[in-house]
Formats: C-alpha cells, sequence, structure tokens
C-alpha cells in the first residue's frame, strides 16, 4: 500500500442540540493516499466538515483516531500543522483588512517570510486587489486569497472544503485547474464535495460518505467500474416489439424519450437479441456509470461499515 | 491560476510565542476599532482636563462684582445684628441645656463670625486640593473602556471566523490565547498609563494658567504619580478581562453585558442585601487599589456631640488596604482568565 497522507480509524463526533444527540460522524475509517487529488464526497449534512475540522483541530471527536503523514493527530497537530494548508467552508479573514495584510499577519504567525505574500497573491492573481479590504471582495476573490494563504506554507496536504461554493463557471474550472496542478507536483490534495461530477473530473481516489459513515473509498474507475451501472441506449423503430424482445431477455428497459434504455446486458448482446428478432437499431450507445450514479446507488439503504473498498450493504 | 512552489522562498516552520505576540501587535494597530477606543480614551482625558479648567478658572470680573455687592450688604447686616444674633444663639443653647442637663449640648455660637469676602466667590479649586481625586474619578471611564478594547479585539476573530484560519496555521491553543491576551492587556495597560500621565500634565498646566496650583507639595506629586501607576496596573487586568470575556462569550457585547450585569445587579443590588458583601466587592477593591488603601463606614450609623463639642460617629467600619485589594482583583483576573483558557482550549471552533 502506498503511503497514506491522511487516516481515521473509528471517529465519531456527535451535538448536542435542543437536547437531542445528533451523530455527524459514525466509525468513519478513511484513507487518502499521498499525492493525488482525493474527493471526499457525500451529500450536505454528511459529516465531510465535521471530518475536516476534527483533522484539523477545530472540533474535538468523541471517539476514535487520526493521523496525517503518521502523525497523530490532534495531539500531535503542531508537528505537522506545517505540511497541512486549509481551507474549511467559507474562508474567514478580518474583514476590514486587506487581503494582503491579512496573509502578512499569517505569514508572520508561521515564520514565513512576508515577501512569499506578494508571490501566493500573484499566483492566484489577486496582486491587483492585495491592497483592498477582504469585505469588499466577491466570493470567488476570498476563495482565491483562501488558497493563496494555503500557498504560503508550500503544504504537502492541501485540503479544501467544498472550494467552489459560489464560484462562477470560470472560477470553478481556475480551482479545479489549480488543484489538479497541485497534484500533479506531488502534492495531495483532499477536496470534499457534494457535486459528485465536478469532482470526478480531477479526482484519482474517492471516498464517498452519507449520513457519517462512509459507504464506499477507492479508485474513481475502480468505483464506477464495479458500479453495475452500465446501461445501453437503443434507438430502434419498433419500440413495443424491442422493449418485450430485451424483457423476454431478463434485462431492464426504460422508455426515454425516443430511445429505449436497457440495464443488465452490454451493446453487443442487445444486439444480437434484436437482430434475432429482425430488429435493427438504427442507434446503438453505452452509458458509462459516473459517480453520481454509485453513490445513488450505494446510498438507496442505510449505510454500514465499510469492509474493502466498498461498504458492504 | 498559476501556482509555481518551487519559485518560492522557504518557509522556516518554526513558530513561538514571541512571534504571536509580535503579530498580535501588529493586528492591534491596524484595528480600526481599536484606534476609535483608543481615541475614546484620549477623549475622555481631554474631557476630564477641561473640567479640571473650569473648576479652577479664576472668577470673572463680574463675578468679583456681584461677590463685593452681596459681601458689602452682609456685612452691613452683621455689623447692625451680629452681637444681637450671637445672644440670641447663646440664650437657645443655654435653653436647652437646662431641659436636657445630660445631653451635650452645642449650638456653634462661638463660631459666628463677620462675613468675609471669599465666602462670596463662586467656589474654585486648586491642583494641590484635587488631583489626586482627579486621578481616580478619570481612571473610572478609562477602565471601562480597557474592558471594551479587551473584548472587542478577542471578539472580532469569534465574529469573522477568521479565528479558525488562525488555528489551522497555530494550532496550540494556549499559544493563541496568551499571546492575544497578553498583546490586549499591556498595549491597553500602557494606553491607560499614557493616558493618566496626560492627564495630571493637562490639569497641572491647566491649573497654573488659571493661577490656582495651590499647595503643590513633593507629596502630592509621590501619591499623584503612584495613583496613576496603579491606574495603569489596573488597566492592564481589565484589558485581559475583556479579553478573557471574549475568549468565553464570543461576542463583545455579551462581554459588556456580563460585566455591566456584575456591577448593577450582583454589586450595587444584591450588595446592598448582603451585609459584609461591601468588602468583596470590585469597585470597592478598586477604589482601595486607586486610593492606596480605604476606610469607610458601612451600614446603619448614629452619630453624636459629646460634652466638650466633640462629633463621633458609631458604626461598623470597612477597612481595605491597599495589598488587600491588589490580592483580590489579582485573584478575579487570574480566576476569569484561567476558566477561558481551560475552555476556549476543550471548546470546539467553528
Amino acid at each position: 500500500m502506498s503511503e497514506l497522507a491522511v487516516t481515521t480509524r473509528g471517529l465519531r463526533k456527535t451535538y448536542r442540540t435542543a437536547g437531542r444527540r445528533i451523530v455527524a460522524v459514525e466509525s468513519l475509517d478513511l484513507e487518502v493516499p499521498a499525492g493525488g487529488v482525493h474527493g471526499f464526497l457525500g451529500p450536505n449534512g454528511s459529516g465531510k466538515t465535521t471530518t475536516i475540522r476534527m483533522l484539523l483541530g477545530l472540533i474535538r471527536p468523541d471517539e476514535g483516531g487520526m493521523t496525517v503523514f503518521g502523525t497523530p493527530v490532534p495531539k500531535s497537530l503542531p508537528d505537522v500543522v506545517g505540511r497541512i494548508g486549509a481551507i474549511v467552508e467559507a474562508p474567514k479573514f478580518f474583514w476590514h483588512f486587506s487581503g494582503k495584510r491579512n496573509l502578512d499577519l499569517l505569514a508572520r504567525a508561521i515564520g514565513v517570510d512576508p515577501a512569499n505574500v506578494d508571490v501566493v497573491l500573484h499566483d492566484v492573481g489577486l496582486a491587483d486587489r492585495a491592497g483592498s479590504a477582504v469585505r469588499t471582495y466577491s466570493l470567488g476573490m476570498r476563495q482565491r486569497l483562501a488558497i493563496a494563504a494555503t500557498l504560503l506554507k508550500d503544504p504537502d496536504l492541501l485540503i479544501f472544503d467544498e472550494p467552489t461554493n459560489g464560484l462562477d463557471p470560470a472560477g470553478i474550472r481556475e480551482v479545479r485547474s489549480t488543484m489538479r496542478g497541485l497534484a500533479d507536483r506531488g502534492k495531495t490534495v483532499l477536496v470534499s464535495s457534494h457535486i459528485l461530477a465536478e469532482v470526478q473530473q480531477i479526482a484519482d481516489t474517492v471516498s464517498i460518505v452519507a449520513k457519517g459513515r462512509l459507504v464506499a473509498q477507492g479508485r474513481v474507475d475502480d468505483l464506477v467500474a464495479g458500479s453495475g451501472s452500465m446501461a445501453v441506449r437503443v434507438g430502434v423503430a419498433d419500440r413495443d416489439t424491442a422493449s418485450h424482445v430485451l424483457r423476454d431477455k431478463g434485462w431492464t428497459v426504460s422508455d426515454e424519450g425516443s430511445d429505449l434504455v436497457v440495464t443488465g446486458g452490454d451493446a453487443a448482446a442487445v444486439n444480437e437479441a434484436l437482430a434475432r428478432e429482425g430488429l435493427y437499431a438504427h442507434e446503438l450507445s453505452t452509458d458509462h456509470a459516473n459517480l453520481e450514479q454509485v453513490f445513488l446507488d450505494l446510498t438507496e439503504t442505510e449505510p454500514t461499515a465499510p469492509t474493502g473498498r466498498r461498504a458492504k450493504r | 491560476m498559476s501556482v509555481d512552489t518551487a519559485a518560492r522562498p522557504t518557509a522556516k516552520r518554526t513558530s513561538g510565542v514571541g512571534r504571536l505576540v509580535l503579530v498580535e501587535l501588529r493586528r492591534y494597530g491596524a484595528r480600526a476599532g481599536v484606534r476609535w477606543l483608543l481615541v475614546a480614551m484620549l477623549g475622555i482625558v481631554a474631557m476630564t482636563a477641561f473640567a479640571a479648567y473650569r473648576s479652577s478658572i479664576p472668577p470673572a470680573q463680574a463675578q468679583l462684582d456681584e461677590a463685593q455687592r452681596v459681601y458689602a450688604e452682609q456685612l452691613d447686616h452683621w455689623e447692625e445684628n451680629g452681637e444681637r444674633q450671637i445672644q440670641d444663639c447663646r440664650d437657645a443653647e443655654a435653653a436647652e441645656r437646662g431641659r436636657n442637663p445630660d445631653e451635650p449640648v452645642d449650638f456653634g455660637c462661638e463660631g459666628m463670625t463677620a462675613p468675609e469676602p471669599e465666602w462670596f466667590l463662586p467656589y474654585r479649586t486648586t491642583f494641590a486640593e484635587a488631583a489626586s481625586g482627579w486621578v481616580e474619578q478619570l481612571s473610572t471611564f478609562l477602565l471601562l473602556v480597557t474592558v471594551v478594547v479587551g473584548a472587542t479585539f478577542v471578539a472580532a476573530e469569534f465574529s469573522s471566523g477568521s479565528i479558525s484560519t488562525w488555528l489551522t496555521f497555530e494550532p496550540r491553543r494556549g499559544r493563541v490565547f496568551a499571546s492575544k491576551v497578553a498583546v490586549a492587556a499591556l498595549v491597553t495597560g500602557v494606553a491607560v498609563l499614557v493616558a493618566s500621565a496626560v492627564f495630571v500634565g493637562a490639569a497641572w498646566l491647566v491649573c497654573r494658567v488659571n493661577g490656582a496650583l495651590g499647595d503643590v507639595t513633593p507629596e502630592l506629586w509621590t501619591d499623584v504619580t503612584h495613583r496613576v501607576l496603579r491606574t495603569g496596573a489596573l488597566g492592564v487586568g481589565t484589558a485581559a478581562l475583556g479579553a478573557a470575556l471574549a475568549f468565553l462569550l464570543r461576542h463583545t457585547a455579551a462581554a459588556i453585558a456580563v460585566v455591566f450585569a456584575w456591577m448593577v445587579i450582583l454589586e450595587n443590588i444584591l450588595g446592598s442585601f448582603v451585609e459584609g458583601y461591601a468588602r468583596w466587592t470590585v469597585q470597592t477593591n478598586t477604589t482601595a487599589w486607586i486610593q492606596g488603601g480605604l476606610t469607610r463606614q458601612v451600614g446603619s450609623t448614629m452619630c453624636g456631640t459629646d460634652a466638650s463639642g466633640v462629633t463621633t460617629c458609631d458604626g461598623e467600619s470597612l477597612t481595605v488596604t491597599m495589598a488587600q485589594s491588589g490580592v483580590f482583583l489579582l485573584g478575579v483576573v487570574v480566576a476569569v482568565t484561567a476558566v477561558a483558557l481551560v475552555v476556549f482550549r476543550r471548546r470546539d471552533v467553528g
């Protein structure tokens, strides 16, 4: 197994709200390989931000252990914090200070040469607005300022929590390419998101959580390939007859506009079955499953503790 | 966005309280809110100095003329009726003694004298008479400001959420806490010290301009200097208290509300019902600290005049030495700060 950047074992966190105890994270065993982009995926409220906050020492777990590059956190977080750059939810700065002053204070706090501030501001395209108060920045600019702050430490692990929230399409693409670029330079990027399709484009590996529990983790390609969610889209003139023929084979058939969508058989088998009955497809294509379909498949039922790469259901 | 980390100077990955303190000093100086509160502090100094000027100002010619006129009237009245008024007083005193032979009776007849011109001039104080009291009055306002300065310095980080960003750079919460409280306390304390010293200089100057310095002795300067120093030391404590309350409550308004509730509800309202409570109030101990010790009557008091004409009052006397008040106030600050530190170290940061 390659080196792990982040691990969690039996992680649990509950909150007390209005006299009730709400489980935010339950028995979470997470493994983030060093190097590459790791997507930490799940719907809103699934425990992603809580997990990240626990990794960063902002909140205390009720149970379980965590490591970052093999160092137990939060106990020894000070030993490894210099290797971590993180943005948790919306970037938070002193609103009345300029972007440059905010970064200057952070740089001095960790003993980084303040000259680096100009460099990172230039890197994220904020050099022109460096002297403006943060309260005048758009959300996208604040996200870029937060990325600049993480880069001050030249970290080995970058944690981005929903980094594209509120960004326009161009901003989303910029952030995406920045994360991919950092990973290509050997950094580990842990990015949480509830938009699975977006992360699928850049992630090498993913962990999927629902209701505070891990439901799957592994390489994106493996998860998608192993999902069994591949579908064949068929365009045929006599749709009623074709539908009967395909159902007789035991496959699932659904009408989608002018096409039939078949799951359970591959394109060749579908084509052969139709041809045997004198039906000829004028269109035949395979719809590959994506992470979103994988996620929906995995979360149709209550998730349980994972074993191996996928959670047993 | 193009990121080239290789082009960057190497980061030093060490951290210490000293570095954090220097960063907090920069932040302190850059905060507009803190700057405005320091301006408010100077405003309080200016207003108190103006009050000193007004109370020591020499009477205008019109006031002198009016005083002379009233004096002349009263003198004529005394010359005409004075001896009779004294005799009437003695007769009334003798009659009272006849009615109550066992009681000491003194109507103060021997003290009845002819009027003097200065009785009719407006009240005018001197630096020598009032300087110590002025410093004490000024300290009340300055110390309230220091609580706000200390609280807003820390609470701003919680309200903006920047404390969570800060902790991802320096997760050692003890160091973060110490650096913020230390800077809030020390810088604000120095500001109070400077403001108090500036006030004393301004008050001396305006009294000198008004020709109202009075008998300024070395002992007076010693007393005033000690009061200024003690006010500065108290400013360190109250700013630390404000910062600690902000760590606990995470909001400036909440910290101020707690201080207000403590002073008004616990110390004034509750204190008036609980016997012996005055000894343990922050207000009593603050006064004792600034004055260098305090003795005053507490509870119900009975006064009387003995046969020799000396008036005495019976009642419970409260004495708080400067050392006692210092230990008490330090204890309050240390206790609140310790609780705030424990809570900050353990509590989740949102």
